[in-house]
């Protein structure tokens, strides 16, 4: 079958690999209908994530169709749609019988890498390199699906394709940081990153009863869709002074709760960025952290500040004198699909919950190559570069 | 019931586990050098359903004769505490925690999950040190 493949650093290529197969009575293979690039990949393109091997399939937020099932899969059957959750979770263990599914005890194939990088290793991910797992990803004609009960989630009729695919990773992040980082009605909540995580993360924060959200980032056309599509209210960080307009904005307050989409690439100018620049390419830090910083300084006191960004190892200059004079409450997870999944689709269905505008450039799977460069250096509008096979 | 005499009372597994020679106390567990420190799973299943199994599901039954095995109820009643070190030379810590890791992962899930094969689909020369790693790495860390 073909595949996108991670060739190297900055280099993705459709390639012929081998068609997965069964190999425990749990799994299912699906037939990828449209599997879209993340923000998390740019991390896997870029190096950040160094447990990539030439030839790894990525790709882990998907949909399709069934076409096999093991002897031990009993709420799935050949043709079902459904969407697949970005991590494997067994549902068996404290952590899936505690919705906690990104921290599965069963599904890390390779846990010695991260309990030696963070202590303990987290869940399986599709196609998130050999310290996640080592699955395969879904930018491919087809993909097994271990644990398939649990992992894979039926699409209800009256929930599209394009519409279905969101609800396998940014959706259910987006909703975990509004859930997790204690958003309450009458809310004033901020995001950093304006791409499909942070539209998410606003989206939920609204249907959690938020008075004001606020989206921050320094590309208009993706503040502007989430303007139209949501009516939140945007700030660009290259016009506004962002901690002057949040106080403005809450009455000297700041944020009761704080969001970060952004993750380890985040971008600045001035001293800051070169500062942080510096220090990562002598591997004194592996991430920046801009956007959790300005999250932190500028949330309110005894506020709560979620990070859902991803970050794989150390930083430097955290604010920890803020987090704790100030009483904060800091959270971050990968997130717990699972949990939240059937509920996302179900807003879909309603009407609640929008995606279909993330999906600015629908491809094939051979144009993939060229998709991940229009994702990486935000050209064309693009918010996400989603394939069909 | 304390921990000890509940693994006593226990038939099957839980009344084979060592419970003198190399048991330790809490006050001497930390105490002693990382080589010698029991290694531990907590497998969500209750105490009594662990200890009363006939046998301990995959490799750890397998490498039963060379190590030390104790079974407590983990507290607040979150499962099966799982603990072990080789007994003598012939089993490493390090296949003891892959061991461990797939008998916890059979009681829970009644399997072992498998990564693709290969999971690479076209291994290169470049990867052979995180193939290295990789190949290692289950068997490695701080369990
Ligand atoms: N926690 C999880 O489970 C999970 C799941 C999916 C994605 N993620 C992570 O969420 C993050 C966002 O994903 P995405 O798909 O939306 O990515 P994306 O690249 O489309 O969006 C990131 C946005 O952040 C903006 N940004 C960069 N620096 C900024 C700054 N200093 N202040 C404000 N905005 C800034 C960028 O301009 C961009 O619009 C990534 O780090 C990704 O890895 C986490
Ligand atoms: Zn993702
Ligand atoms: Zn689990």
């Amino acid at each position: 079958m073909r595949a996108l493949c991670w060739e190297g650093v900055n280099d993705v290529r459709v390639q012929d690999v081998p068609d997965p197969k069964i190999l425990d009575d749990r799994d299912l293979i699906l037939r990828v209908g449209l599997s879209t690039a993340c923000g998390s990949d740019l991390h896997l393109l870029t190096g950040h994530i160094p447990f990539m091997q030439a030839g790894d399939v990525i790709g882990h937020e998907f949909m399709g169709e069934v076409v096999e099932v093991g002897s031990g899969v009993t709420r799935h059957r050949p043709g079902d749609r459904v969407v697949v959750a970005s991590f494997i979770g067994c549902g068996e263990c404290w952590y899936c019988r505690n919705d906690l599914w990104s921290l599965c005890d069963n599904t890390n194939t390779n846990p010695g890498i991260t309990q030696a990088l963070w202590g303990a290793d987290p869940g399986g991910i599709f196609g998130y390199s050999h310290a996640m797992g080592g699955f395969r990803g879904s930018h491919a004609e087809y993909v097994r699906v271990p644990f398939a009960d649990h992992t894979a989630i039926p699409i209800p009729e009256g929930v599209d394709d394009l519409s279905a695919v969101f609800a396998s990773d940014s959706a259910p992040t987006g909703w975990m940081g509004a859930d997790l980082g204690g958003v309450r009605p009458g809310d004033v909540v901020a995001v950093w990153g304006s791409g499909a995580v942070g539209q998410m993360a606003a989206r939920a924060a609204q249907l959690l009863g938020a008075e004001r959200v606020v989206v921050v980032d320094r590309f208009d056309y993706r503040l502007r869709q989430a303007e139209h599509v949501f009516g939140v209210e945007t700030l660009n960080y290259e016009h506004t002074d962002i901690g002057a307009a949040l106080r403005e904005m809450t009455g000297g307050r700041g944020p009761d709760v704080c969001i970060e989409a952004v993750g380890c690439e985040a971008h600045s100018y001035g001293p800051q960025h070169a500062y942080d620049q510096v220090k990562s390419k002598l591997k004194l830090e592996t991430d920046r952290p801009i956007a959790v910083r300005e999250a932190i300084h500028n949330c309110r006191k005894g506020g709560s500040v979620f990070v859902l960004g991803v970050f794989s190892g150390l930083v430097d200059k955290f604010p920890l004198g803020a987090v704790m004079n100030k009483g904060l409450t800091l959270r971050g997870a990968q997130q717990h699909g699972q949990r939240y999944i059937p509920m996302l689709l179900d807003r879909m269905a309603s009407g609640e919950l929008t995606t279909t505008h993330l999906a600015t450039h629908v491809l094939p799977l051979e144009e993939g190559a060229h998709g991940y460069q229009l994702f990486k250096d935000k050209e064309d509008d693009c918010v996400r570069a989603v394939f069909h096979p | 019931m304390n921990a000890v005499k509940k693994a006593v009372a226990a038939t099957g597994v839980g009344a084979a586990v060592v419970l003198g020679g190399r048991a330790v106390g809490r006050r001497r567990e930390a105490h002693r050098d990382r080589s010698e420190h029991w290694l531990a799973v907590t497998i969500d299943r209750p105490f009594d359903a662990v200890s009363g199994l006939e046998a301990l599901p995959g490799p750890l039954e397998e490498l039963r004769a060379h190590v030390d095995l104790r079974l407590r109820p983990a507290p607040g009643d979150r499962g099966t505490e799982v603990l072990a070190v080789p007994k003598d030379d012939d089993v490493s810590r390090e296949d003891l925690r892959v061991a461990l890791r797939k008998t916890k992962s059979l009681i829970e899930t009644g399997t072992v999950i498998q990564p693709d094969t290969p999971p690479t689909t076209h291994p290169g020369p470049l990867g052979r040190v995180l193939r290295l790693v990789v190949g290692k790495s289950a068997g490695e860390g701080r369990l």
